[in-house]
């Protein structure tokens, strides 16, 4: 867990807002008996506090506040059309967990949500149930870690493992675990589950020195990820969001390097490639919360409501990056993401 | 700047003090005091919820209050409920509940401080134990403790026009009798001046963190004023040459000298607008 006690700032999770409904939830008082020294308050609805008007989305970061909540109504919501569906026909995503305690500066999420503070569903076997009422139906490819990094709040939550257990025993279901967490620890202590893939996001160390504040560095995603695969888990690199920097080339080949060195290519799930793209409305919140931000204030194109780097630059990262892995990744196994229509 | 909003005279009296806060006499609807040096604007609202959001409203207005900024509101409260609230006692209210409509807000509490913190409730006339008939009785049953005065929740909801969550602090001090309609002024100057300190190194803090607050370096407006005359920009060509800039400008790029270089090969200014969007592609990947 990262520390966030700098300055005049409070420390992480500081205070701890409690809907009513769920204030005897077994997982809410798991929650308190952790932060102990957190002070609580009591709400009747976490929109109450995560969707008030004129939210700071940075400041906030400075000092994360928990919101333990329960979630009515729907529960899982159709893959949207700037995420790849790795061939799957049903691909859905969830989120039982809202925002990340990473704070990279390209996040959807701060043009997504109106709030930095997370909140956690404890209502999981909502989630549950719907899941099997959906697999009733057909199968499902399921992303648990969009609006999150569920794996970097597993000691949080242990809403990772409670989802492994899920699904194991469901052969209709596959999960995809995307994270920048490099927690060998959970991967040693934790037995692998067929159809559970762990999409570990890359970025070249300059990228994250510049824009993935307070994630592991390339390093240390390469030896969880290596941990990983060496233990018999699925595991995918996401080259997901291409960030574009000087000499970005030599950026992303050094990366490549760095990851093949210990990472075999032939024990690799799958692999994604794709530039950064967003959607315009969430841009347009980004741009207006981190007006000092590069990489958010790039001069984006917009095709189709979707802001991404001009036709040309991204189809140069983007051919580059995937004549490089095609080195060492077989073609079947390389996907990149391309926009519809 | 720091506005400080306080209901009543003997409130403000101990910060005018401790801060050396100048009356501004120009103001006439509301007794305001000042000070350039620590860049602190304090006004004294009168009691109740219209006066407080009036006198709020107003002074943020003419002072253009907003990001960098901050605002506190402080005074004297009563204290509901058994085993806290000391007379004297100083808090830092984390949640404010109107009375009248059961609406709630929550200031953000990101800012570190030594205060106690409870939930304040805001009605439209002082709390009275003599009333506890007329009283809400759920208040009373749902809290085992509260903070009760006529002001912050009107506070809270004028200053979000103004400010963020985290920009707000409400502080209060619970009164001698625990019900503010009793509260002489010699009580209320002498309660409020209790804290000084502590409110003031809080203030400090404040100052300290608004100045952090990002605004952006800005784009040359002379200079890309006088390039989109020379490329004959449309406003959605003026919009993309000013997101270039910007982008430069964080990125450590000397879109300088590549506008010049621009200006020495390609001839500009350009001679008609066929001419200006095809320099306009160019200048875009140089800049890139």
């Amino acid at each position: 867990m990262k520390s966030l006690r700098e300055d005049c700032y409070n420390s992480f999770f500081s205070h701890i807002y409690v809907e009513q409904a769920v204030k005897n939830h077994p997982r809410t008082k798991q929650a308190l008996a952790r932060f102990q020294d957190a002070r609580v308050i009591e709400i009747g609805h976490y929109k109450d506090v995560f969707c008030r008007r004129g939210q700071d989305f940075l400041q906030q970061h400075r000092s994360q506040k928990l919101i333990l909540a329960g979630k009515p109504g729907t529960l899982l919501y159709p893959g949207a059309a700037v995420c790849p569906s790795f061939g799957n026909d049903h691909f859905y995503y969830t989120s039982c967990v809202m925002n990340c305690i990473y704070n990279c500066e390209y996040c959807y999420l701060k043009g997504m949500y109106p709030s930095a503070n997370i909140v956690w569903f404890v209502n999981l076997e909502d989630f549950f149930s719907e899941t099997d009422r959906m697999l009733k139906q057909h199968p499902m490819y399921l992303c648990i870690s969009y609006d999150t990094d569920l794996l970097a709040m597993e000691a949080v939550t242990g809403y990772v493992r409670e989802w492994m257990r899920f699904a194991d025993s469901r052969e209709q279901l596959k999960l995809e675990i995307r994270t920048k967490c490099a927690d060998r620890s959970f991967f040693e202590q934790t037995e692998p589950v067929c159809g559970v893939v762990f999409a570990f996001t890359m970025s070249p160390q300059r990228v994250i020195e510049a824009y993935e504040h307070g994630t592991p560095s390339l390093a240390q995603r390469i030896d969880c990820a290596a941990e990983a695969v060496r233990r018999g888990f699925s595991v995918r690199l996401c080259f997901d969001p291409m960030i574009y920097v000087p000499d970005w080339e030599a950026e992303y080949d050094r990366m490549l390097e760095q990851i093949f060195r210990k990472l075999p290519a032939g024990r690799l799930s799958d692999v994604s490639v794709g530039t950064f793209r967003v959607p315009q409305d969430y841009l347009k919140n980004m741009r207006r919360q981190e007006p000092d931000s590069a990489v958010v204030q790039f001069p984006y194109q917009n095709c189709g409501g979707v802001y991404q780097y001009p036709a040309d630059l991204a189809g140069r990262m983007e051919g580059y990056l995937t004549k490089r892995l095609a080195e060492e990744i077989p073609e079947d196994k390389l996907f990149l993401w391309k926009q519809e229509g | 700047m720091i506005y400080i909003f306080t209901a009543a005279c003997y409130e403000a009296s101990a910060w005018i003090a401790h801060f050396q806060l100048k009356k501004d006499v120009g103001q006439t609807r509301f007794q305001t005091f000042y000070s350039e040096n620590a860049k602190l604007c304090l006004t004294v609202t009168g009691a109740g919820m219209i006066s407080a959001a009036a006198a709020v409203s107003s002074i943020c207005t003419a002072n253009g209050a907003g990001k960098g900024d901050f605002l506190i509101h402080a005074g004297i409260c009563a204290a509901v409920g058994a085993g806290r609230g000391a007379a004297g006692e100083l808090f830092y209210c984390h949640k404010i509940t109107e009375l009248t409509t059961g609406r709630q807000f929550y200031p953000d509490v990101l800012y570190r401080h030594g205060f106690c913190e409870a939930e304040l409730v805001t009605g439209a006339k002082p709390w009275d134990t003599s009333e506890t008939a007329r009283a809400p009785v759920f208040l009373e049953e749902e809290k085992p403790f509260f903070l009760f005065d006529t002001e912050a929740a009107a506070v809270y909801q004028a200053g979000s026009y103004f400010f963020a969550p985290h920009q707000m602090a409400f502080f209060k001090i619970v009164s001698d009798c625990r019900e503010t309609a009793a509260v002489t002024p010699e009580q209320g100057k002498r309660l409020t001046g209790l804290h000084m300190e502590d409110l003031a190194d809080y203030v400090k803090m404040l100052d300290k963190a608004g100045r952090k607050e990002g605004q952006g370096e800005p784009v040359p407006e002379v200079l890309l004023k006088q390039l989109c005359r020379d490329l004959y920009c449309s406003a959605a060509m003026e919009a993309s040459l000013r997101q270039h800039i910007r982008y430069c400008i964080l990125a450590g790029i000397d879109y300088e000298g590549r506008i010049l270089k621009m200006y020495r090969e390609n001839g500009l200014p350009c001679r008609n607008k066929r001419e200006g969007k095809r320099c306009f592609e160019e200048l875009k990947r140089r800049l890139l």
